[in-house]
């Protein structure tokens, strides 16, 4: 009994990686929509070239393999070149395209915040040159109608 | 603050004009070659050094100096690559080859395990290489399949024929190469 149970669980070992193994790790649409097709430089699932379609054919025999979708990427990128990936790689001259759009929002939020800071800056010194000027008028005029009561009085 | 700003917009313009002019460069740079050979000018072959399709080894257009060269980019999956087969395999074996003409058929925007294939499909036996990345063909303005360009003994383009070749078209070209001086 023991020794059926050891060797259902070797055969069992065997099995399960060779099963995992060969389990799709990805589907078509998400590595088709970032890949482009090398000929007609739009994206592989826009794509109908001849081209597109041997590529697409040996994603999915990969696939079907096993393969992870960095392995099948690396492939495409060894025989095409890096512009069969819709995304540039983030290093070389890749990094550009991925730095420029960061740069560009955040100096975007910097004008931003910049306008807000000048626009409370200018409204806020007004508020304070226009009360001393109005308090100012008021006094003199206090001061003036004081002294013209006391003028009539004496 | 100012300063920072100025400084992060500059660098923003720099990063913009990179991406700009690398896809002018592209766009413009693309069919110069095939362009300046058409126009009869003979400029200079870019060289290249590409891995044999099968076996190990590679191939340079520099170590074929002296010899006229007939460079032929291709695909498994063009169409007319598959009709232009035979037409350079037998020109390869029946006249080229014993006249010391080197033939080398480039491989490019294709799968290697394809283009494996097609070679045995046509029994192709001339030198063929694989162009990984694509580098030689972006090299040599390759936008159409085939290709082919005809390359004198100094290294010169003297001919070029965009889409699939003729027998008697490719022998004149070799003949006027062979000529060129």
């Amino acid at each position: 009994m023991i020794r059926r149970l050891f060797m259902l669980l070797a055969v069992m070992l065997v099995l399960v990686p060779l099963a995992s193994a060969a389990q799709p790790q990805f589907t078509m649409s998400e590595i088709e929509s970032q890949l482009m097709c090398p000929t007609c430089q739009s994206r592989l699932d826009l794509s109908h070239s001849p081209a597109a379609d041997r590529i697409r054919a040996f994603v999915e025999k990969k696939r079907l393999e096993g393969w992870t979708a960095q392995q099948v990427k690396d492939a495409l990128v060894a025989d095409f070149g890096p512009s069969v990936l819709a995304a540039p790689p983030a290093a070389g001259i890749g990094l550009v395209a991925w730095l420029v759009p960061i740069g560009a929002v955040l100096v975007g939020v910097g004008i931003v915040i910049a306008l807000v800071l000048v626009w409370r800056r200018r409204r806020s010194p007004a508020r304070v040159t226009e009360a001393p000027s109005a308090t100012l008028g008021i006094d003199a005029r206090i001061d003036a109608e004081l002294q013209r009561l006391s003028d009539e009085d004496a | 603050m100012k300063r920072l700003v100025a400084v992060v917009v500059a660098v923003l313009l720099l990063g913009l004009g990179i991406v700009l002019a690398r896809a002018v460069m592209q766009t413009s740079g693309a069919r110069a070659f095939p362009a300046e050979v058409a126009s009869g000018a003979k400029p200079p072959a870019p060289d290249f050094a590409l891995p044999l399709l099968t076996g190990d080894g590679e191939v340079t257009l520099a170590s074929l100096r002296g010899q006229v060269v007939v460079v032929n980019f291709w695909a498994s999956w063009c169409d007319p690559c598959k009709d232009e087969a035979p037409i350079l395999q037998d020109l390869w074996i029946t006249e080229a080859q014993p006249q010391g003409v080197a033939f080398v058929g480039i491989d490019t925007q294709d799968l290697s395990d394809d283009a494996r294939a097609f070679a045995v499909t046509y029994g192709l036996t001339y030198p063929l290489v694989h162009d990984d990345g694509g580098a030689a063909g972006r090299a040599w303005g390759v936008g159409a399949f085939p290709e082919t360009f005809v390359i004198d003994p100094q290294g010169r383009a003297v001919a070029w024929f965009p889409g699939e070749v003729t027998a008697d078209g490719l022998r004149d070209a070799i003949a006027t190469a062979q000529a060129s001086s």
